[in-house]
């Protein structure tokens, strides 16, 4: 569907309400009355939102839907071991289009796309497939099935003071690392250091999700030529000038101890400024820009990350809803996951909380959506840089492999190793290349 | 044969077999709870189970165990075990000791000191864990403030490996001391007062009490100290995973750690299974002697004075 298509489609939800959706499906919404879903997730917006939502969920259907929520990590695990042992305990797990391919090896999902056309569960209005950016839902299939419907886009961008920037008589935000190193070099101070970036956990949770930016900008790749070819070319001189840029960063020009920072600090370093510059989640403007808690709200500027030799590749995820195969309620759980990334429902969300990560157009063309979101305080459009980062992005920042979380945390000890000293870039680079082959090797994906 | 004689007779020795139909609940127990689970664990240690790998599990034998040895990251996590364990016991075995000390003595307003001493106690690991982070964390002050205030620049501690190590040393050694001046505080309420009557009327000072009385009689205690401080120091683990997730660079990253983390975050289960069945024995094998000491030191006392 084109935009515009995309922008009617959502006007007639909007204003139409439920009207509209009753007249599209010709199926019995209580079908499933009294029925219960168990849905396991990450503490991530949009969940807030949803269980905010659930009442009406609940008057319209019948079912009723428990959340249980965990940090990020603890809920990969839980719902990974959840899975593993096929307990059931999950009718719908949140995933990340990083992890994806482990769930479709170990066929631990039902793919949703079984579902569509299904004139018994599935309304194709409500539904609207095309309606979703296109790297959000490539993120959750696998070999033309869909696994998951997104619910969140996620991805990065460069946040920066304004003021700060006037000041070092800077009139423009970085476009290239080099001009990055530069700006850093500029505005830093021992109070107010240049830069915040991840650091920790070691693995795509943590520093990897802001390194491999530097690593693709730089045209660093993992493999010689996925999946093809699994040559593991994390030792390139594009890597090595990634990791020396990024080490130079944080040693530097970041705040003390900064290996530490996880995703959190970050957004608290910025939010109470006490850094010039971040770079982290898009979605979260939302915090940093929290007038309650913020003391950067009105001066805060954003702009798609800098690039190296390749351009900006800013990080990329999406988020998905995904129906586990050991449900016995799978059907009750589709009728759910379609109602809950419906267009109707993340403009809802998008109201009711702070998530603006929407992967569905209708909802970034929503006028009440732009309204409340559109921030511009002199440093251009949030809106805007959040779209074009969107568009460079790309879709397949974690390589598609099941082993990936084994081979994210062996790179992200290396990015660590060097970051406090510990190894050189070039040393920390050349073993984590020969860990990681040994990795393929042992889990049988190479010789 | 006296009653305390007829309990402390090894049951192999006793002629009445009655007792034994009365063991088979805590048996069962013991098989449910301990061996049955433990024999699991050996059997999946010997496949290469892992939802990570292309291939299927298979029964591999020992390959797990001699890829252990060969893996780095196995034999550093030892290393830091190590560290962790050994590390905090003769502070908190020193403090835990001058705490009992000062707990000992008949001073007014000792009650609520007594209270006071043994507050860790009541932190659960993951809130002690989340306070010294923040006590270590340079942004938000806490000791590095005051070490500035004695004109030290402290150093950027959960960020360097060594100190990372070191803050969880310090972390542990306050969270459990204590516990190990309980132990010795009791064991003192039982010590006979006469002894020390004696001893002060042959002139012996207030040290030379405490060294010539307390610290002797403290032995056997000190022992079940030594001993269970050990068992929980394997245990270690909330600590590790609130303050610094086993990094940075996996410089804090303990022997079961490192299973927790092959096995729930990588999924590798069969490495995993090795990994903490490794561990286990090896501990036995460090544990045994003492264990075996205690064993044999449960006697009547009055046998030994």
């Amino acid at each position: 569907m084109t935009r515009i298509g995309s922008l009617i489609g959502a006007t007639i939800l909007a204003t139409a309400g439920i009207a509209g959706t009753a007249q599209a499906q010709d199926f019995d919404l209580r079908q499933f009355e009294g029925t219960t879903l168990d849905l396991l997730y990450a503490e991530i917006s949009f969940i807030p939102g949803l269980k905010e939502l659930l009442p009406e969920f609940e008057e319209l259907t019948g079912i009723h839907v428990n959340i249980e929520t965990l940090s990020e990590a603890a809920a990969r695990q839980k719902a990974q071991i959840e899975s593993a042992s096929g307990s059931g305990a999950f009718d719908i797990v949140g995933i990340q289009s990083g992890n994806l391919p482990l769930y479709v090896q170990n066929g631990w999902l039902k793919p949703v796309s079984d579902y569509f056309g299904n004139p018994a569960v599935s309304n194709p209005d409500q539904l609207d497939i095309d309606d979703f950016i296109p790297s959000t839902l490539q993120g959750m299939a696998v070999d033309g099935n869909q696994y998951c419907l997104p619910f969140f886009a996620a991805t990065v961008m460069l946040y920066y003071q304004i003021d700060k920037f006037e000041q070092a008589g800077i009139t423009e935000p970085p476009k290239t690392f080099e001009d990055l190193l530069d700006v850093a070099k500029r505005v830093h101070t021992p109070e107010v250091p240049a830069i915040a970036l991840r650091g920790s956990p070691p693995s795509s949770a943590g520093n990897i999700w802001t390194f491999n930016l530097f690593l693709y900008g730089e045209g660093g790749r993992y493999f010689a030529d996925y999946p093809n070819d699994l040559s593991v070319t994390v030792d390139s001189p594009e890597a090595l000038s990634a990791l020396e840029t990024f080490v130079t960063l944080k040693r530097g020009y970041a705040p003390e101890g900064s290996v530490n920072f996880v995703f959190d600090d970050v957004v608290t370093a910025m939010q109470q400024g006490n850094v010039v510059m971040a770079i982290d989640g898009a979605p979260l403007a939302g915090r940093i820009l929290d007038p309650e808690q913020s003391k950067v709200a009105g001066n805060l500027g954003f702009a798609v990350v800098p690039g190296g030799t390749a351009g900006p590749k800013p990080s990329f995820a999406s988020h998905g809803l995904c129906i586990s195969a050991a449900s016995d309620t799978p059907d009750a759980a589709y009728l759910f996951l379609e109602w809950a990334t419906s267009a109707e429902t993340m403009v809802k969300i998008s109201q009711n909380s702070s998530y603006l990560a929407t992967p569905r157009n209708a909802v970034w063309e929503n006028e009440a959506f732009i309204e409340k979101y559109n921030f511009d305080f002199g440093g251009g459009s949030f809106l805007a840089a959040y779209q074009q980062s969107l568009a460079v992005a790309p879709a397949d920042y974690y390589p598609p492999i099941p082993v990936w979380g084994l081979i994210s945390d062996r790179m992200g000890q290396a990015v660590q190793a060097a970051e406090i000293g510990q190894q050189t870039p070039a040393e920390a680079l050349a073993a984590a290349s020969r860990d990681i082959s040994d990795i393929l090797k042992t889990e049988g994906y190479r010789n | 044969m006296s009653p305390s004689q007829a309990l402390y007779e090894p049951y192999w020795k006793r002629r009445n077999r009655s007792f034994r139909p009365f063991l088979l609940p805590a048996l069962a127990l013991i098989l449910v709870l301990t061996v049955i689970p433990l024999l699991i664990s050996l059997a999946i240690s010997m496949t290469s189970l892992s939802y990570v790998s292309v291939r299927g599990p298979r029964f591999i034998w020992f390959d797990n165990y001699i890829n252990l040895f060969g893996d780095p990251r196995f034999i550093r996590s030892l290393w830091q075990s190590a560290v962790l364990i050994f590390g905090p016991l003769p502070f908190q075995l020193l403090f835990g000791f001058l705490l009992a000390v000062v707990m000992n003595e008949r001073l007014r307003g000792l009650g609520w000191l007594r209270v006071i001493f043994i507050v860790p106690m009541f932190f659960p690991p993951i809130v002690m864990g989340l306070m010294w982070k923040v006590l270590f964390t340079p942004q938000l002050g806490g000791i590095n403030y005051y070490l500035s205030l004695l004109g030290i620049s402290g150093p950027t501690w959960l960020a360097d490996p060594t100190y990372a190590l070191i803050s969880i040393v310090i972390a542990t050694v306050w969270g459990w001391t204590p516990f190990v001046a309980i132990m010795f505080y009791t064991a003192m309420q039982t010590f006979p007062s006469d002894l020390y009557e004696a001893s002060r009327i042959d002139g012996a000072s207030w040290l030379q009490q405490n060294r010539f009385i307390t610290l002797p009689l403290l032995q056997n205690t000190a022992l079940v100290v030594i001993v269970f401080r050990i068992m929980e120091g394997l245990a270690i683990f909330p600590i590790i995973y609130v303050m610094t997730a086993g990094g940075p660079a996996g410089s804090t990253e303990t022997t079961n750690f490192y299973a927790f983390v092959s096995g729930f975050e990588f999924l590798k289960v069969g490495y995993a299974s090795s990994i903490i069945l490794t561990f286990l024995a090896i501990l036995l094998i460090i544990l045994a002697p003492s264990i075996r000491m205690l064993l044999g030191n449960v006697q009547p006392r009055e046998a030994k004075l």
